[in-house]
């Protein structure tokens, strides 16, 4: 019966995972595209000396995403092999820009100029105290310094 | 330096390949290599299994304890004992020492044990009666397992099953409780393939004892009506049914030339 409902979630998590990545890709991809003039750069070299700050602010963003069924599952029989899990990248990924998407919104709202020294952490959450069993999530911070110059 | 807003061309962290198709090949090749190693392992095991000397499967065994018994079983017991003397006497395995013990159950069954124990249900005995063919062929069905060494080849690859799944949890994981259960389903493969061979063994030493097989079809017939398993279940099942298990003696005694 345990392998009825371990496919049952699989395919569940297949198909839910599926969606919810297009749909989440979709808006990213949108949101990108409008704020793509906030430059956003790791290096602090990028502050033009030329121009009076106005005003510096710390900017954060965070975003914590947890595996479907199907993306563990297909981890657990990569292991086997080894190579790259797919299934993480792509989750990964997402995390990584809807981190940054969520520090460039704070960025707009503060009317900021320039992120200079952003800085991306990730620490996993849920499974932490040593349980074997847990299901597994990551946090994925971001932060940065915004800059605004006086106009 | 100046900054041009671009997005990148591309999602390089994406990978380019259907994540499904991947998955599907690496299932796929899995269950071949652990069903390769299985094979394998009990391929080695059948061959190993059938050389163990018979002294040494009697030393193997671990005493075990039935109820007690009243008068009546005892009676009985010697009874089956006579009928299983006398089949014993057209095998090649006259060396050996067979006893039957009777376990009273309501369940309709009887077990080959290791080191020549034959255990029948009396459950069983109260369907087929009295007929003395009729209980030479069941315990006919049970020395074929003594003739094939089943018990102790089924002993074998429930090790063998247990050491790949022992292997495989130790990474304590979902996949490996797939594999787990699809192996078990294997297994009962093998079962069924051992109990088949197993009546064909029984039809031809029916046939030296008595000249005729009919009982073992009629004992299989009443049996039948007892199937707790429906038919289209019957993969998952340690037996093959009653039906199949008819039509596999009807045609075996035909292509010898056996009387039915």
């Amino acid at each position: 019966m345990d392998l009825y409902i371990l496919l049952t979630l699989v395919i569940l998590g297949f198909s839910s995972g599926t969606i919810a990545e297009k749909i989440h890709y979709n808006s990213i991809k949108k949101r990108e595209t409008e704020l793509i003039n906030i430059p956003a750069v790791t290096s602090g070299d990028f502050i033009d000396e030329e121009k009076e700050i106005e005003n510096v602010y710390f900017l954060d963003g965070a975003c914590v995403v947890a595996l479907d069924y199907f993306k563990m599952f297909f981890a657990e029989i990569k292991k086997f092999f080894g190579g790259r899990i797919q299934s993480y990248e792509t989750l990964l990924d997402r995390g990584k820009r809807e981190a940054i998407l969520r520090l460039k919104q704070k960025a707009r709202e503060k009317d900021v100029d320039i992120i200079v020294n952003l800085r991306i952490e990730t620490s996993t959450i849920g499974q932490s105290a040593g349980k074997k069993k847990g299901f597994g999530c990551v946090e994925v911070f971001t932060y940065a310094t915004g800059i605004k110059y006086k106009k | 330096m100046k900054y041009v807003p671009k997005i990148p061309d591309g999602d390089v962290n994406v990978p380019k390949e259907s994540i499904l198709k991947t998955f599907l090949f690496i299932l796929f090749t899995l269950f071949i290599i652990i069903y390769l190693i299985y094979l394998l392992l009990g391929f080695f095991t059948d061959i190993i299994v059938k050389k163990i000397p018979w002294q040494y499967e009697k030393i193997l065994v671990y005493k075990y304890f039935l109820p007690e018994k009243d008068r009546d079983i005892i009676k009985k017991e010697k009874k089956l004992q006579k009928i299983l003397n006398g089949l014993v006497k057209y095998t090649d395995m006259k060396n050996r020492d067979f006893k039957v013990r009777i376990y009273k159950t309501d369940e309709k069954n009887a077990l080959a044990l290791p080191g020549g124990d034959i255990v029948v249900f009396s459950g069983i005995l109260k369907i087929i009666g009295d007929d003395e063919r009729k209980i030479a062929a069941i315990l006919a069905h049970e020395l074929g397992h003594y003739a094939h060494r089943d018990h102790l080849c089924a002993i074998g690859r429930k090790l063998i099953l247990t050491l790949i799944l022992t292997f495989l949890t130790k990474t304590d994981n979902q996949a490996s409780s797939l594999f787990a259960s699809s192996l078990d389903k294997i297994q009962l493969k093998y079962s069924r393939d051992q109990e088949k061979k197993a009546d064909l063994y029984a039809v031809d030493l029916l046939y030296k004892r008595y000249k005729r097989i009919k009982e073992m079809i009629e004992v299989l017939n009443a049996l039948s009506g007892y199937e707790k398993i429906p038919k289209y279940f019957s993969f998952f099942s340690t037996h093959p049914t009653f039906e199949d298990r008819i039509k596999t003696i009807k045609k075996y005694a035909k292509r010898k030339g056996y009387r039915i």
